[in-house]
């Protein structure tokens, strides 16, 4: 006997989201070619993957279908002594990125499971697919105390980019309205950076490419 | 209960599709400051300030003729003759003392010798019959005549008599030591290296400076030594010119006054006066055209020791800012290599 199929002719609506992340951008001008790599004695320092909290909204559309938008708030830093000429200072380099997203998510319909005493039940997990169209905010925040010396610097810079997220991943009920989602998802974007040395002025591309995992609890507002 | 969530629906749908597509240009962030490599002992060297000197001031003496006051005297005496018709003291004793200078027979040989035409000559050029010249000289020589003769002194030149030698020999110039090539590629040497050759840029431009305006003054005083020359060489002939004219005047007169009283001093007396009139007039042009000479001389050499003088404070000058300019270089190079060496096995920096 064919079991029923719960459909999901009454979608998720208004649900919100708040969750936690890791992700690691490439950054591979800041890693691997900039002032950072005379950093720590000539060792190098990298800005490696970070928590990243997340929050979301989505709005059903059709069956399984929903559009929204979601926000995360990434930083990482990286510091280090420096001497050169007998000239000593003190570098901090943070950088932080909001990626701002606005998705389209498809949650798979998928068969009721029966138990042995006959019930329905919904399926254990829920697999979703989505992609998005996103918008990166960047922050530079640098200081350098010089000692004994002029060149002591505190500031910022600001920029923005575009970019594109895939994402798949499954989500759990938990209990009445409250789901659990555990979700990979791919940044493809980069930004420019402008860099000015003693010879001259160039811009370079700072790739933001890279993985995420997601693990959120997404509360259901509407039936 | 639907209306208010499709409300919200839509306000959340507004939102997100604001939000994606509010100024969806990308901008690039700005660069950070990057770090300025400091160099002490290289970032503020300065040359010492030196202004061209004043040169030493050349002293001239222009050449002086003094006539003689005794004949002087007689001329006087020989012009009241004709009015009072004696032959006053004066007269008489330079007449005594001349006889003895110039014996009969020379007196008459220059009475007739001395025509207009050779008293031109003279005056124009300078010049007697040899003859004539050798029976002066010969009279001009005697004890007795001396006092009847104009003195006369050298110009001199920075208390030199103008027939001695003058001149210095210039200052020896320092030169700027060469430098030699840094081609590593280490961002702080390189940094050490361009702010060196900031620095010695900014000393050369100083010292390039300095030696323009100390060959500037030197142009100036130059020009003004070729000035001076200029106006001494075109105002010393005429200066004698005119004094030669006097003397010519003084004789013209003197000859008339003798002639308007030869009747009241008898022949003789009036042929040695006479003679003595033109062994005067002949010593008096010769001393003039000595010392205009002389004086052209001196003219010469008094442009020739300004400019030497001139020379002399600008290479003294010149020496100074290569001293200098070698000194401050030194020091920016012993900067410049304690900075380099600093850079060493310290970490590469940003």
């Amino acid at each position: 006997m064919a079991l029923p199929t719960v459909t999901k002719a009454q979608v998720s609506l208004n649900g919100i989201s708040i969750g936690a992340s890791y992700w690691q951008p490439s950054l591979d001008y800041w890693n691997n070619r900039s002032m950072l790599t005379a950093y720590n004695q000539g060792e190098g320092a990298k800005l490696m993957g970070a928590m990243m909290p997340t929050a979301g909204l989505e709005i059903g559309v059709v069956n399984g279908l929903t559009i929204g938008g979601r926000v995360g708030y990434w930083k990482q830093s990286a510091a280090s002594a420096l001497t050169v000429a007998g000239i000593n200072r003190t570098e901090q380099f943070t950088l932080s990125l909001i990626p701002v997203s606005a998705e389209l998510k498809y949650r798979f319909s998928l068969p009721v499971r029966s138990t042995t005493d006959g019930e329905s039940k919904a399926p254990f997990l829920t697999p979703f697919v989505g992609v998005g169209l996103s918008r990166y905010f960047i922050k530079n925040e640098f200081s350098r105390q010089v000692v004994n010396n002029t060149g002591s610097v505190d500031e910022k810079q600001a920029g923005s980019a575009n970019g594109v997220q895939a994402l798949v991943g499954v989500e759990k009920k938990l209990v009445k309205k409250l789901y659990a989602s555990l979700e990979a998802r791919y940044h493809v974007s980069s930004y420019k950076q402008a860099v000015t040395t003693e010879t001259g002025n160039t811009s370079e591309t700072v790739s933001l490419n890279g993985l995420e995992a997601n693990l959120s609890l997404r509360f259901k507002l509407a039936n | 209960m639907k209306n208010p969530m499709r409300t919200l629906r839509l306000t959340a749908c507004a939102l997100c599709l604001t939000a994606v597509l509010y100024d969806c240009k990308p901008t690039e962030v700005a660069s950070l400051t990057p770090f300025t490599y400091t160099f002490k002992g290289l970032d503020d060297l300065k040359l010492p300030d030196v202004k061209p000197s004043e040169p030493v001031v050349v002293t001239v003496i222009e050449a002086t003729v003094t006539p003689s006051k005794q004949a002087a005297a007689v001329s006087d005496g020989i012009a009241a003759i004709a009015a009072t018709g004696k032959v006053p003291e004066t007269v008489q004793q330079a007449v005594s003392e001349l006889n003895k200078a110039i014996p009969e027979a020379n007196a008459n040989a220059l009475e007739a010798g001395f025509t207009e035409e050779v008293i031109n000559t003279l005056t124009t050029k300078g010049t007697l019959p040899a003859d004539l010249q050798s029976q002066v000289d010969k009279i001009a020589d005697s004890p007795m005549m001396k006092a009847y003769l104009p003195t006369f002194s050298l110009p001199q030149v920075d208390g030199k008599a103008v027939n001695a030698r003058s001149g210095a020999a210039p200052e020896t110039l320092a030169v700027a030591t060469a430098l030699p090539n840094d081609n590593d590629k280490d961002k702080c040497k390189k940094a050490a290296k361009e702010a060196f050759d900031k620095a010695v840029a900014v000393l050369d431009a100083t010292r390039k400076e300095q030696a323009n305006a100390i060959e500037a003054a030197y142009k100036k005083y130059e020009a003004n030594a070729n000035s001076e020359r200029s106006g001494c060489l075109s105002g010393t002939p005429a200066k004698y010119n005119g004094l030669i004219a006097t003397a010519k005047k003084d004789l013209d007169k003197k000859l008339a006054d003798l002639k308007a009283s030869k009747k009241a001093m008898g022949e003789a007396m009036y042929k040695t006066l006479t003679a003595s009139a033109y062994v005067t007039y002949s010593e008096l042009i010769d001393v003039y055209n000595k010392m205009m000479n002389a004086d052209t001389k001196a003219c010469e050499l008094a442009s020739q020791a300004r400019v030497t003088a001139a020379k002399a404070a600008r290479d003294k000058d010149l020496g100074i800012v290569y001293t200098n300019y070698n000194a401050v270089l030194k020091s920016a190079e012993a900067s410049r290599d304690k900075a380099v060496a600093s850079c060493h096995n310290q970490g590469n920096g940003g």
